[in-house]
């Protein structure tokens, strides 16, 4: 659906390029996003991720190399069939209306049944008590609402989003994720490609991360793939009289954890030695009260890549 | 469109009320003139038509892809499946509409609130007609080149022309090289080749080279800031 490859963008005004001294935004990157994907970029300031998302719009072209989406050129793309966009810092005119705003970007899409759809944004995203407020009355959380609810209006098949949750509060932003979700499950065809710097957002979101930096993509993470081999386990058990020491029995190398006493993290050989060990340790008369594999967050696994500790 | 052009449209019938205070053929009566020429002031009215229209459509147009570009709103408007190509021309085509609608209210309100009656026709259109292609023409140019300050470029480029003129006209003064003024009278605003068409038009014939030098100079600046529009990058 997304396809760069070996791309490069230098920004140059005039005189860097007779200088030859243009910076260099993105450097060689290649990189996929499938039908039914929901890839996140992350990366540090000035990693080139705004760029990359500019380019996919059309409204930078590369300096080598090339860009498709739905295999034509980005801009024309989106003249033909529209991307569901949601803007880092969104620019609405501030004298329209927030009904007036949507009506005018379907009008400008050409969205069918504009009216109804309009009415089922404005309700999706609670805009209704705001519907005739003025774009330059709003809060930066309802202006980012209002972004996201132009972006839903017509039927698209690519979304991309630039740092989409901010400005908006907690309970938005995990209503602004059952969104998205609701939207990737209308069509399992459709392409998710999201910006942010919020990995704990980009890990609920995502089916795989770009890593950029310094106009490069270090790594691509895929979140969905099961782990390699037997990951740790966290084990909860009851308070009952000798349960400590039944643990330890059973699982030697288990280390409790600082907070709680009766929390222990198990690193078994083998999914077999685990189940037996737990077999054994509830014949031995403790309760289990939770059992999870522990996986490395996002954020363990970006520093683990840059060597940080 | 129009929702958004309503104040713009406001500063227009302003300018159009000023325009007929200030412009003295709407205020030459039967009794104070003799003759028919004087009593209807042609060259007068028409120019203040011509510059009715031309402001118009420099007020109209002022700033619609410049601070679309500046301020960001693209971003949002163009991921819809729309042509930002076709919204401008959409948008430049309904101000030159706006602009010739209020500059024909003006001819035909001007003229019956000054005498009662109407005396000229639509021959007064044609040179507001020109000056609106050449002045929407290059407000557009400038809107699609700089960041801001599109309205007055043009402007400037209007009083430019007329110092221009002045000093190389009436004044009779020469200056530069015959190819600079060459250059630089080919580069201005034809108000010489406007002026022409409409002295044409009232002896009665239709002085086509100058009307289609006129008109051929707004439509560069106008393909000019269309291109421009399809080949530059957004901010």
């Amino acid at each position: 659906m997304i396809r760069l490859t070996e791309v490069v963008k230098d920004y140059a005004g005039p005189l860097a390029r007779l200088r030859r001294r243009p910076v260099r935004a993105l450097d060689g990157v290649t990189l996929r996003v499938e039908p039914g994907d929901a890839v996140a970029l992350v990366g540090p300031n000035g990693a080139g991720k705004s760029t990359l998302v500019r380019l996919l719009l059309g409204y930078l072209r590369p300096t080598h190399g090339t860009v498709e989406v739905g295999g034509l050129p980005p801009r024309a793309y989106v003249e033909r069939h529209g991307v569901a966009y949601v803007p880092d810092v969104p620019a609405v005119p501030p004298g329209w209306t927030v009904r007036g705003a949507l009506e005018t970007y379907a009008a400008l899409g050409e969205v069918a049944e504009a009216e109804a759809r309009i009415e089922a944004v404005v309700e999706r995203l609670g805009l209704a008590p705001l519907a005739e407020r003025r774009v330059a009355a709003l809060s930066r959380g309802n202006l980012q609402r209002l972004a996201i609810a132009q972006a839903l209006l017509g039927p698209r098949r690519v979304m991309v989003l630039d740092e989409p949750t901010g400005g908006l509060d907690p309970e938005w932003t995990a209503r602004f994720r059952e969104l998205v979700a609701a939207w990737r499950a209308e069509d399992p065809e459709r392409a998710l490609l999201v910006s942010s710097h919020n990995l704990h957002e980009v890990e609920r979101v995502a089916d795989r991360v770009a890593v950029l930096e310094e106009g490069r993509v270090r790594e691509v993470i895929d979140l969905r793939a099961p782990a390699a081999g037997v990951p740790a386990y966290r084990l909860e058990v009851e308070d009952t009289p000798g349960v400590a020491e039944a643990v330890r029995r059973r699982f030697p190398h288990a280390v409790a954890e600082d907070a709680s006493p009766l929390a222990f993290r198990l690193e078994p050989g083998s999914l077999a030695e685990l189940n037996a060990a737990v077999a054994g340790l509830i014949g031995d008369g403790a309760v289990v009260r939770a059992l999870a594999p522990v996986r490395p967050t996002l954020e363990e696994r970006l520093r683990a890549g840059r060597g940080a500790p | 469109m129009l929702r958004a052009l309503w104040w713009r449209m406001a500063a227009v019938a302003i300018a159009a009320l000023l325009f007929y205070a200030l412009e003295p053929g709407f205020h030459e009566h039967e009794e104070e003139v003799t003759d028919l020429a004087g009593l209807l002031a042609p060259t007068a009215i028409a120019y203040s038509l011509a510059n009715l229209a031309g402001l118009a459509m420099v007020v109209l147009l002022a700033g619609f892809i410049s601070a679309d570009r500046r301020r960001g709103y693209y971003r949002i408007a163009f991921s819809h499946p729309t042509r930002p190509l076709a919204l401008y021309a959409l948008r430049w085509g309904l101000s030159l509409v706006l602009a010739m609608t209020a500059t024909a209210l003006f001819l035909v309100f001007g003229q019956l609130a000054a005498w009662g009656e109407l005396r000229v026709g639509p021959l007064y259109l044609v040179q507001p007609l020109l000056f609106a292609l050449v002045y929407g023409g290059l407000t557009a140019f400038f809107s699609a080149l700089l960041p801001r300050g599109d309205a007055w470029a043009a402007v400037l480029a209007f009083f430019a022309t007329d110092v221009w003129l002045t000093l190389t006209g009436e004044a009779g003064l020469q200056p530069l090289t015959p190819l600079l003024r060459q250059v630089i009278s080919f580069v201005l605003p034809p108000h010489l080749a406007v002026s022409d068409v409409y002295s044409g038009l009232v002896a009665g014939e239709v002085l086509w080279p100058a009307a289609l030098y006129a008109a051929g100079y707004g439509l560069f600046w106008l393909a000019a800031a269309a291109l421009l529009v399809r080949t530059r990058e957004w901010p």
